[in-house]
């Protein structure tokens, strides 16, 4: 019995190491059983929380490249919207199954994902600058959009840069529509009449829509939103809701206050649409006041 | 009873690094910091030697619960131990084994070599056990060689980061 004891007593720390590790061992062998107990659904249930805890505290560093993911992602998304609008218009008009009407050109728009490494907000004469330019595909006269809300024009580019003229540039007008508040996503609400789009400076939340005559009904919430009338903006875009309006005795047009929808302040992401048709369109309209010119001079 | 409450402290906030920080952590693609070893050298030389058995596999069995392997970083652990006391005798000082019966091993209680050549024989005995348990065959030995090497490197210059600036302090 002594023998024993002191057996014991002298290897007793290697029978305990080999214990352990023969535990240690058995239970890792047959991993997923212990992976089906309820201790471990307990423990896991401790540690799971643990890690949602982590994860709200760390899921904000990976948010930037989230952001750019999406920024990508939704230039995409946007193109296909655009080509889908127009096989849909072109599916959905009158004619007969084989000859089709043709796709509708105000439609083909191409979207390209943008960062804004500099913008001005401040001043009067605000630019703003993109990290994409000419070896990106982006052109002059193109407009740029942020979540579906309009931004600006590019005013020039360099191979790698953009600038772009935003709304918060006295030099930027922007003929939009009057759309009543529940206008859907394809567009298709009352139109109560169309205006102007200025930025007078001051406040980078508001912006005047100009030349809407008094006849019109507003209410304050109705929706802003381009008219496509421009030669850079599609239809439907987001431009913000009217504030407050009033009238001045002595004239015949309203003065409407516009919340812009898009908060330059924080612009980051941003889309620039190539009107596929904008060159072509812009050297039609121009070619009217050519003719109109030399008309006058004969 | 102070220096219980300080290793408690000290083995809850270590667990919590590794897990929650350091398993993300990857040196290509290999390399993970496994710092929890750390917990093991820093246990006190007196220290009955079944203690340390117990403790090492309590730490590893910690972890495999907060990592969701069963098993695998107890054995590891487990060796770790017993490699600590196989080895302490070793490198411990022998002049007067009284006056370091409270201490841990350090530089500061063994100097930079032996320290250094002690971790390393705790770091390398639980990254092999690890990485061999881990992966349950020994299919790939110079897969596994890398993943030691890279891991215990890291492993390795953390540990001894650490123990630098508390030797400075």
């Amino acid at each position: 019995m002594s023998a024993l004891f002191k057996f014991f007593v002298r290897y007793g720390n290697y029978l305990l190491f080999i214990f352990l590790e023969v535990i240690a061992l058995v239970v890792a062998a047959h991993g997923g059983a212990f992976q089906r107990s309820k201790f471990y659904a307990l423990s896991h249930g401790v540690a799971s929380r643990v890690y949602a805890i982590r994860e709200e505290v760390t899921h904000y560093i990976g948010l930037s490249s989230a952001n750019e993911q999406l920024s990508v992602e939704n230039s995409v998304l946007r193109t296909e919207l655009y080509r889908y609008k127009q096989l849909y218009q072109q599916l959905s008009s009158p004619g007969d199954s084989v000859k089709r009407a043709p796709l509708d050109p105000t439609l083909a728009y191409e979207s390209f994902a943008a960062k804004v490494i500099n913008n001005s907000v401040g001043a009067i004469d605000n630019y703003m600058t993109l990290n994409r330019g000419k070896l990106d595909g982006i052109d002059e006269d193109m407009s740029v959009i942020a979540a579906g809300s309009a931004v600006g024009v590019v005013e020039s580019v360099s191979d790698h840069f953009a600038i772009v003229l935003p709304l918060l540039n006295p030099k930027a007008q922007l003929s939009c529509k009057i759309a009543g508040k529940n206008t859907d996503s394809l567009g298709t609400s009352h139109i109560k009449d169309i205006g102007s789009l200025v930025w007078k400076g001051g406040d980078t939340r508001f912006a005047h829509l100009e030349k809407v005559p008094r006849h019109v009904p507003l209410k304050k919430g109705d929706k802003v939103i381009t008219s496509g009338y421009s030669d850079f903006f599609p239809e439907g875009l987001q431009v913000g809701e009217i504030e407050q309006f009033g009238i001045s005795n002595d004239d015949n047009y309203y003065d409407i206050v516009v919340r812009l929808s898009v908060n330059f302040r924080q612009l980051e992401h941003v889309e620039v649409l190539n009107y596929k048709y904008g060159r072509e369109l812009r050297i039609l309209q121009d070619s009217i006041h050519v003719k109109k010119n030399e008309g006058g001079k004969r | 009873m102070k220096r219980l409450m300080q290793y408690i402290g000290l083995f809850v906030l270590i667990v919590a690094i590794q897990v929650l920080i350091l398993n993300n952590v990857n040196v290509n693609g290999f390399g993970t910091p496994l710092v929890y070893v750390g917990l093991i050298i820093a246990l006190p030389y007196a220290l009955n030697r079944s203690v340390k058995l117990l403790i090492g596999f309590l730490l590893g069995a910690v972890i495999d619960l907060s990592v969701g392997c069963a098993g695998v970083h107890a054995a590891a652990t487990t060796a770790a131990s017993m490699a600590y006391v196989l080895s302490a005798d070793f490198f411990m000082p022998n002049e007067d084994k009284r006056l370091y019966a409270l201490m841990t091993p350090s530089p500061m209680s063994m100097g930079w070599g032996q320290f250094v050549r002690f971790a390393l024989v705790v770091v390398l005995v639980h990254h092999t056990v690890l990485y061999a348990v881990e992966a349950m065959s020994l299919a790939h030995v110079l897969f596994l060689i890398i993943r030691i090497v890279l891991s215990g490197v890291t492993t390795m210059a953390l540990i001894l980061v650490t123990e630098y600036y508390i030797s400075r302090q």
